[in-house]
């Protein structure tokens, strides 16, 4: 209590001081989540911002160099991300016709018009975190359409043999 | 009087096109077997199915329409421009059963759109899909670009003058060398080259780039296949943005111009010496359009801060701008960052794409000899009024030869280039009908018409169908080049009204 009413002006200090170190982490690590819907329709609003963005990893992982380029998908849209290839090496799977791909949550500066890369629409990653897997897709075949093939070939196997019949007979 | 067609000319007709459809169902031949080797089943039932069906189909026509006569004039264009009716119903079958269309409409406009070779798509969900249905969509595009009729003439069809009828009636009206079965075959080789030249270069590129070697030979056949035959598809969603690359995009774009060039221009730059290419009409029109449209709109994107940079204003203006004057439609940045492109630039990219490439190439649009020759005239014309009334003003261009300007020509010329503005007018009209800005209207519309394939925004799923109906009609148009459209359209009403 003495050192509370002695020195008022340094226990005001040490908090300003406290509070502006948990403002700076604060929006250091706390990046805005968006779609990449709206980073598409509003670049603008979110150039060489701090971004986050959640999404399925689709297609290959392009490594170049110490860097690679990955492709997120988020609903009807996807971005490249420029991250870290260190960072994808844990993503096991990739969207594709045989794979759901992992679904990451990435942080990352993003650009309208990258710098670096041509002016490329991008989002350079500072940490990448896989929410899941991603998985294998099993795709059972389908008995009608099966049935369907015995139908048609059975047909245009009969209708082939007429015509050739007809062909015989005219020759 | 409009005479109504006789049941002979019905069974023409009907003969041939059984013929054409038994061939789209060879042609699928190829995906199956893929499907095959890379274990995807579902997708093999599909292509089975569309197989059977056209050859069901096929056979049903050839023997309840059987003949032994040539066709007519007539016949052969509505052959033709039935057949690519018929052969975007019949390869949207495999579309659709993949589960990634809508609707079977969706499927029949992303079909008509890679036989077209235009590149607007409805798929949903590209990333998903299997490999084999994305062979198909790129092999169709190859098909359309080398005319359906054109793989019929090489390898169903013999010999006659029914050949050339068909052959003409896909607005193919140069024959690179005398016999038309040759020349079927002179474009299947002259494709052939190129394929196997631009898939390694593209397979090389990728690897670089970081794709395995299966996948970028993979992706490396189907960017080319788009690339050459003008198309515009990829294998993936964000289109040529997915991969990130100047290198790719610097090969595609030599493969564009390759693709957008006259067939006839290949076979001298392959037999005879090259200046042909610096005093050809065609490329002398295309060269300087390309760069006064590029500047012009490089302007206006560094006025209003869309690209600042050299690298930047290359990537993604000139990519883009190119990929708009061959009418590929590839694009390397995404349709709604395209649509805040200021307006001088996007009526510069609607020039490049309403003007497209060279005559017999497998670009839409008016082309450029067609404008070349409409603007030597305007010249000419000039020239004798200010000359004296007697002196006599003859004026001559090059192309392939010197030829005379003559008033046939400047007609012809003049004739398809309105019926072009007119379907481009007709879907931009239809666009501001369904609630679209005049500018983005007229883009999407010139993109159907002229067989582009790039987009500000307006195709997509949710579009309505009246105007995927309309984008389709223009798709088809385009690419026939109206003769056989309006030919097939006339057949129609005279079997209706006929008498």
């Amino acid at each position: 209590m003495m050192f509370i009413k002695n020195q008022p002006s340094k226990i005001i200090f040490v908090l300003c001081f406290l509070l502006a170190i948990f403002g700076l982490w604060m929006t250091a690590s706390h990046a805005e989540i968006v779609s990449v819907e709206d980073l598409i329709r509003y670049p603008s609003l979110y150039n060489r911002e701090k971004v986050e963005i959640q999404g399925e990893v689709v297609g290959d992982i392009m490594r170049r160099g110490e860097y690679s380029w990955i492709n997120i998908q988020d609903g009807e849209y996807a971005i490249g991300v420029w991250v870290l290839a260190s960072l994808t090496k844990d993503i096991k799977f990739s969207g594709s016709y045989s794979a759901k791909g992992a679904i990451v949550s990435i942080v990352g500066t993003f650009n309208r018009n990258c710098p670096i890369h041509g002016s490329d629409f991008d989002i350079h990653a500072e940490s990448l975190v896989i929410k899941s897997n991603g998985k294998f897709l099993d795709r059972p075949i389908s008995d009608k359409k099966i049935q369907l093939i015995l139908y048609l070939g059975a047909l245009a196997l009969c209708l082939s043999l007429l015509s050739a019949l007809r062909k015989k007979r005219k020759a | 009087m409009l005479i109504k067609p006789q049941i002979s000319d019905i069974r023409t007709i009907g003969f041939y096109l059984g013929k054409l459809i038994i061939g789209i169902g060879i042609c699928m031949a190829v995906p199956l077997i893929f499907a095959f080797v890379a274990g995807e089943f579902n997708p093999a039932l599909d292509f089975l199915i569309s197989i059977f069906a056209c050859i069901a189909i096929g056979q049903f026509l050839s023997i309840i329409c059987y003949t032994e006569k040539d066709l007519s004039w007539l016949q052969g264009m509505v052959v033709v421009s039935f057949a690519w009716l018929v052969a975007a119903i019949l390869g949207a079958i495999p579309l659709y059963l993949s589960g990634h269309w809508k609707s079977f409409l969706d499927a029949c406009f992303d079909a008509m759109s890679g036989f077209a070779t235009t590149g607007l798509v409805l798929v949903q969900d590209l990333d998903h899909l299997s490999l084999s249905c994305n062979l198909w969509r790129h092999f169709i595009m190859f098909l359309g670009g080398q005319g359906i009729v054109v793989i019929a003439l090489t390898f169903l069809v013999r010999g006659t003058a029914g050949a050339f009828r068909m052959y003409a009636g896909e607005a193919r009206e140069e024959k690179v060398l005398p016999n038309i079965i040759n020349t079927a075959r002179f474009i299947w080789l002259v494709s052939f080259v190129y394929l196997i030249i631009g898939t390694l270069a593209l397979t090389v590129a990728g690897r670089i780039e970081g794709l395995g070697w299966g996948s970028s030979f993979f992706q490396g056949v189907c960017l080319f296949i788009a690339a050459f035959d003008t198309g515009g598809f990829t294998p993936h969603a964000q289109n040529i943005v997915y991969y990130h690359s100047a290198i790719l995009e610097a090969i595609t774009i030599c493969i564009m111009v390759l693709g957008s060039m006259n067939f006839n221009l290949h076979y001298i730059l392959w037999t005879r010496p090259r200046k042909e290419i610096f005093r050809n009409i065609e490329t002398v029109v295309f060269f300087c359009s390309l760069a006064i449209l590029f500047f012009i709109a490089a302007l206006s994107l560094m006025n209003n801060f869309v690209y600042s940079d050299t690298m930047g204003l290359f990537r993604r203006g000139f990519y883009q701008l190119i990929s708009a004057h061959t009418g590929t439609g590839y694009a390397t940045i995404n349709p709604l960052q395209l649509n805040k492109w200021p307006q001088l630039s996007l009526v510069m990219a609607i020039i490049a794409m309403a003007v497209g490439g060279g005559v017999c190439s497998t670009t839409g649009a008016i082309k450029t000899l067609r404008i070349g020759v409409i603007l030597k005239a305007i010249i000419t014309d000039i020239k004798r009024l200010m000359l004296p009334e007697k002196a006599v003003v003859v004026e001559k261009f090059h192309h392939i030869k010197e030829r005379f300007l003559e008033d046939k020509l400047i007609k012809a010329a003049a004739m398809i280039t309105l019926s072009y503005l007119g379907l481009y007018l007709l879907g931009a009209l239809a666009g501001m009908a369904y609630g679209h800005p005049f500018l983005q209207s007229l883009f999407e519309s010139t993109s159907a018409a002229a067989n582009v394939g790039l987009s500000c925004g307006i195709t997509n799923v949710a579009m309505p169908n009246g105007l995927k109906l309309i984008y389709i009609f223009q798709m088809w148009t385009g690419r026939l080049e109206f003769m056989s459209v309006f030919v097939f359209i006339g057949f129609i009403i005279s079997m209706i009204r006929g008498k």
